[in-house]
């Protein structure tokens, strides 16, 4: 009998435990709701009801650049950016893996701006990246390749032990997206659509070495595998941005890459004219990253070439899939007249980007 | 590994698990696997060294224990043929031998430890030396290992094998059982000196799950890490910046760095042993306690009675009482006490084995003159107090504050302080710094330059500081608790759910309020470089 | 009685000030292998150590406020601002004539991380410019670590990285150890 009893409150005591630990975790995870919404870019892939022809993945030069929707709109393309802030090479590899449990696409497209890192890199960009992935070998695997010193899987596992000091500086979103989370991004595609002209960009630096670094090499192989495997094209890009600058030592590499493993590889700097694009409107921040007028002629173009050179169906006849990309639209139109709106009245954006305050 | 790793408690955990659903004949196997491995996953080199001194220690022991046997059986066999001038000094030799053999082992051992702590201590000093003659040679560093925890198990077996010398009690005659006593991981880290007699007991005995000594142990671990995490490690930022920057923070600064060092080490300490002793006690052994409230203590030398007592005792049985008695401390004494006189000659012993005493308690805390002196310092104020105890005396009679409260209160403060200056030697980075610096507090003390938003700048925001007075006030009300009964023990006499509930809260403050994980120093326990 | 007690502490510091003296030498020897355990944050202000780039009466070194070298250096040819993604903190470039100089924020403060040599009308003050030779540079800094086409030599928290091209130096670059 006391035998009994002491079980019962020593398990009751474990699930107590066990499930205050879990709210105290969703209070103090950070929610990338408003500001920094790079983290929850991840996680929003999960709620897709469709699949897509096309994916994009690796760091900013994907989800600031090409807009899904336009390729809708134009093309009748469905497709899904799974991009991050500095994601690395091998979090776009283990993206993508993730990405095939879900889907298999026709293409990939994938932006090589990240091979410049060989080594993990930052943890708050692993955490933007990684924390909202579901978990999965991939998820376990990105973080090991992208674990710094200071980190530990465990605290990934339990973001609590890592997060547990936010406990002080909470704020009301915490609570309101406890447990769910709002849309912030558009099939991946992050709208911004205020204006910063082109900026004077410093001399790049001279580099001992501008072999890309194995380890993020083998990262770039394993992906072509992985695609191969699959009967997935991958087309390699750099997308059209001056600045971080893409040294001519490194695109000499990736030429080489491309036509020893019978890929496509476009360096879309050169392009720049013929895409239209204007650096004195289209980038929001001085030349780092496309606005959503640089973003749309971007994708116009990409759309037309992926139309001519692939065998893309054009959905627009399906009624299910229109149905979907209606509501995209919709959400997407509102964005953007919000965003106007805002640029307007303040002449400049005050719930997106940088100056957004979380509640 | 440090305790407050996250391997170490899942270490803990899985060892806990492991240790009950075994058969219990193999608990203490499992125990001593489980600190090689603990030892071994720190650096395996480490491994070297603890074998070395287990196995010597424990082949010395049994060879002193031989000489013994022999002895007795000699005796017994000639009894009748033996005169009484024949047995003395048949005896004599005897002793010889077994002094010849704890020497060896004292020296091979000690040597180990003194060579691996103090040789660059040394070097440094030569060339200090050197350079004072003027010369401009200079020696380079030695790149040494030095085993976690070295200090404590080379005390540890030391102690044993003094006692086995002195026949206090039987070598153990099992090398596992011995070698798990050297090893016992909870202690390796920081300690406490346990003696064999005590541990044994409890040490190799077979376990059965208890659910109130699991609790207890568990509670006690958390209380621990409670200490360390919540306050200790948050703490550390502040005195850091403190200690590193003594231009920036003198006057009252350095007395704000003198409290708050006091109250980290103090976290910091009592909190490691009380994880030391928790996991021990979860599994049903028994561990000396280190600390008995030591803040509490009237004066210095009672403040040292209860403050890391097995490390007092080890220095009071094994230094202290055989420099006091040996022969040429005997002789010291009869001769001063001829020249001198009484008075001042019946100290000089006395002075000279403290001396010693402290001179490496000293040493023993750390290869620097920092601790030296710091060991040094502690010497003179006891000295000093035990010489103006008639003062005192009279003083107490006179104005009959002697048992008053706030008399006791005023008592317990200026220990405190008193220590707390004294400890000062430990921070700064040298010597004369920490003089510049209490001397800077003394003749600077301004209290209104804490007023300013400095306070803030020391790395420790508002809510640290709220947090950190809670932790403080929770810390003493706890202490005030334990004297009359154990906290634990309390809270198991309550209903089931209340004691539950403040297990949880203990719990959910140390995740929450814990200063772990990144951005925040990762302070190794202070003790365990000893 | 408090006075008093005040009294024994400074009597006895002074006492073990003077027993101090007579051990002298060893004042200072306080060897950091047993002076606390503890791995402190230093404060960025008080490390300005390692290799530093000096001109014109200035000395430039990594870690540094950006602030203090603008103070002396005055305004740059060229500046150039961009968010990192994210924003992760606003990285600068500033360009002067003969050597650019890039920062990074920590806690809202711009610290110098990198300042590289651009032309040979600058040198290290060991000496070492645009078109010294590899002989020259060992002279100068010894070995140093070699990685690709450039010699890397580092001291306390700064990088010192020499690239060259063939025998002669192209890029000398001062990093800060991150």
């Amino acid at each position: 009998m006391k035998k009994r009893k002491i079980r019962i409150i020593i398990a009751l005591f474990l699930v107590f435990t066990i499930v205050s630990m879990w709210l105290l975790q969703r209070l103090v995870v950070p929610k990338y709701n408003k500001g920094i919404v790079e983290g929850a870019f991840a996680a929003e892939y999960y709620e897709e009801t469709t699949d897509h022809d096309v994916i994009f993945i690796g760091d900013c030069e994907v989800y600031e650049n090409f807009s899904p929707i336009t390729l809708w709109q134009e093309y009748g393309i469905t497709s899904y950016i799974r991009g991050g802030a500095q994601q690395l090479v091998w979090q776009s590899y283990y993206q993508l893996e993730d990405t095939l449990r879900y889907e298999t696409p026709e293409i990939v497209v994938f932006n090589v701006l990240s091979l410049k890192y060989n080594e993990p890199q930052s943890e708050s960009y692993n955490r933007m990246n990684i924390d909202s992935m579901r978990w999965s070998s991939s998820k376990y695997n990105a973080i090991k390749a992208s674990m710094t010193e200071d980190e530990s899987m465990i605290e990934y596992m339990f973001p609590l032990l890592r997060y547990h000091s936010r406990i002080l500086d909470l704020t009301a979103d915490d609570f309101k997206y406890m447990f769910s989370s709002e849309k912030v991004t558009h099939n991946g595609y992050y709208m911004r659509v205020d204006v910063k002209p082109e900026g004077d960009f410093p001399e790049p630096d001279i580099l001992a070495d501008y072999t890309f670094g194995e380890n993020a090499m083998s990262y770039l192989d394993k992906m072509t595998e992985l695609c191969k495997e699959n009967g997935i094209e991958l087309i390699l890009i750099k997308a059209p941005i001056k600045w971080p600058y893409w040294y001519p030592e490194w695109d000499e590499q990736m030429v080489e890459y491309a036509e020893e493993n019978d890929l496509v590889y476009i360096n879309m700097i050169e392009l720049a004219d013929e895409i239209g694009l204007d650096y004195s409107t289209d980038t929001y921040d001085a030349g780092l990253h496309l606005n959503l007028s640089g973003a749309e002629k971007l994708s116009k173009y990409f759309g037309e070439y992926l139309v001519e050179n692939y065998d893309l169906e054009d959905h627009r006849n399906d009624e299910e899939l229109c149905k979907v990309y209606q509501e995209k639209i919709d959400f997407y139109n509102d964005m953007k007249e919000q965003q106007y709106y805002e640029l307007e009245t303040y002449g400049k954006l005050i719930s997106f980007g940088a100056e957004a305050i979380e509640d | 590994m440090l305790f407050t790793s996250y391997s170490f408690i899942a270490f803990i955990s899985l060892l806990f698990l492991l240790y009950y659903i075994i058969p219990k004949k193999g608990q203490w196997p499992l125990l001593l696997f489980a600190s090689y491995l603990f030892y071994f996953l720190c650096d395996w080199r480490y491994l070297i060294f603890i074998t070395v001194t287990s196995v010597s220690t424990y082949l010395f022991g049994i060879a002193i224990d031989k000489v013994n046997v022999r002895q007795d059986e000699y005796i017994k066999e000639h009894k009748k043929e033996l005169s009484k001038e024949d047995k003395k000094i048949y005896k004599a030799g005897m002793k010889k031998k077994r002094f010849r053999l704890i020497l060896m082992c004292l020296v091979l051992n000690i040597g180990i430890l003194a060579v691996i702590k103090y040789t660059n201590f040394t070097i440094n000093n030569i060339n200090g030396i050197m350079h004072a003659f003027g010369s401009d040679n200079t020696i380079g560093f030695v790149d040494i290992i030095i085993p976690m925890g070295i200090s404590f198990y080379t005390f540890q077996s030391m102690g044993y094998i003094i006692d086995v010398y002195r026949g206090t009690y039987k070598p153990e005659r099992n090398i596992f059982k011995f070698a798990l006593f050297v090893s016992f991981f909870p202690q390796l880290v920081q300690g406490p000196i346990s003696r064999f007699n005590d541990l044994s007991k409890t040490l190799y005995a077979e376990h059965k799950f208890d659910i109130k000594v699991f609790t207890f142990g568990v509670q006690r671990i958390l209380w621990g890490f409670f200490k360390k995490l919540v306050i200790a490690d948050r703490i550390v930022v502040a005195i850091n910046i403190l200690k590193d920057n003594p231009e920036q923070y003198g006057g009252a600064y350095v007395f704000v760095l003198m409290m708050f060092y006091a109250f980290q080490l103090y976290a910091d300490f009592t909190g490691g042993i009380d994880i030391t002793i928790g996991v021990a006690e979860a599994m049903g052994i028994t561990v000396a306690e280190n600390f008995n409230r030591p803040f509490f203590s009237k004066n210095i030398k009672e403040y040292w009675n209860r403050w890391h007592i097995t490390m007092g005792t080890w220095f009071t049985d094994y230094i202290f009482y055989p420099i006091s008695v040996c022969k040429p401390m005997l002789k010291l004494s009869k001769a001063s006490r001829k020249h001198l006189g009484e008075v001042i000659g019946k100290r000089v012993p006395v002075y000279l084995s403290a001396f010693v005493v402290w001179f490496t308690t000293g040493l023993w805390h750390g290869a620097s003159w920092n601790f030296i002196v710091w060991g040094l310092m502690n010497f003179v104020v006891i000295m000093i107090s035990q010489e103006l105890k008639p003062l005192y005396v009279r003083f107490h009679n006179r104005f009959n504050v002697d048992g008053k409260r706030w008399y006791d209160g005023f008592q317990v403060i200026r220990t405190v302080l008193l220590m707390s200056a004294i400890r000062m030697f430990d921070v700064y980075r040298d010597v004369p710094l920490t003089f510049k610096m209490v001397w800077n507090m003394v003749t600077d003390f301004r209290i209104s330059s804490l007023w300013s938003s400095t306070m803030l700048n020391l790395g420790l925001d508002i809510a640290d500081y709220i947090i950190l007075f809670a932790g403080l006030i929770i810390l003493f009300t706890v202490s005030m608790l334990q004297r009359r009964k154990a906290v634990r023990e309390r809270l198991w006499d309550k209903p089931a759910v209340l004691n539950c509930f403040v297990t949880w809260l203990l719990l959910i403050s140390i995740v929450l309020f814990g200063a772990y994980s990144i951005g925040y120093d990762s302070a190794q326990f202070i003790y365990n470089q000893f | 009685m408090k006075k008093s007690f005040k009294k024994v502490i400074l009597t006895a510091v002074c006492a073990c000030m003077m027993a101090f003296t007579a051990v002298g030498c060893g004042g200072d020897s306080g060897s950091d292998t047993g002076n606390n355990a503890q791995t402190g944050q230093i404060d960025k202000a008080e490390s300005l150590s390692g290799y530093y780039f000096a001109t014109g009466g200035t000395n430039i070194y990594v870690n540094q406020k950006m602030e203090d070298v603008l103070s002396s250096l005055g305004e740059p040819v060229q500046y150039f601002e961009s968010e990192s993604c994210a924003y992760q903190g606003m990285d600068k470039t500033y360009t002067y004539n003969s050597f650019i100089i890039k920062t990074y924020p920590e806690n809202d403060v711009d610290y110098v991380l990198s300042v590289s040599l651009r032309d040979d009308t600058v040198q290290t003050p060991e000496g070492i410019a645009i078109g010294s030779s590899k002989s020259d540079v060992t002279t100068a800094y010894g070995a140093g670590e070699e990685s690709g086409s450039a010699l890397v030599y580092t001291k306390d928290q700064s990088r010192l990285t020499i690239i060259f091209d063939g025998d002669s130096v192209t890029s000398i670059e001062y990093s800060a150890v991150q």
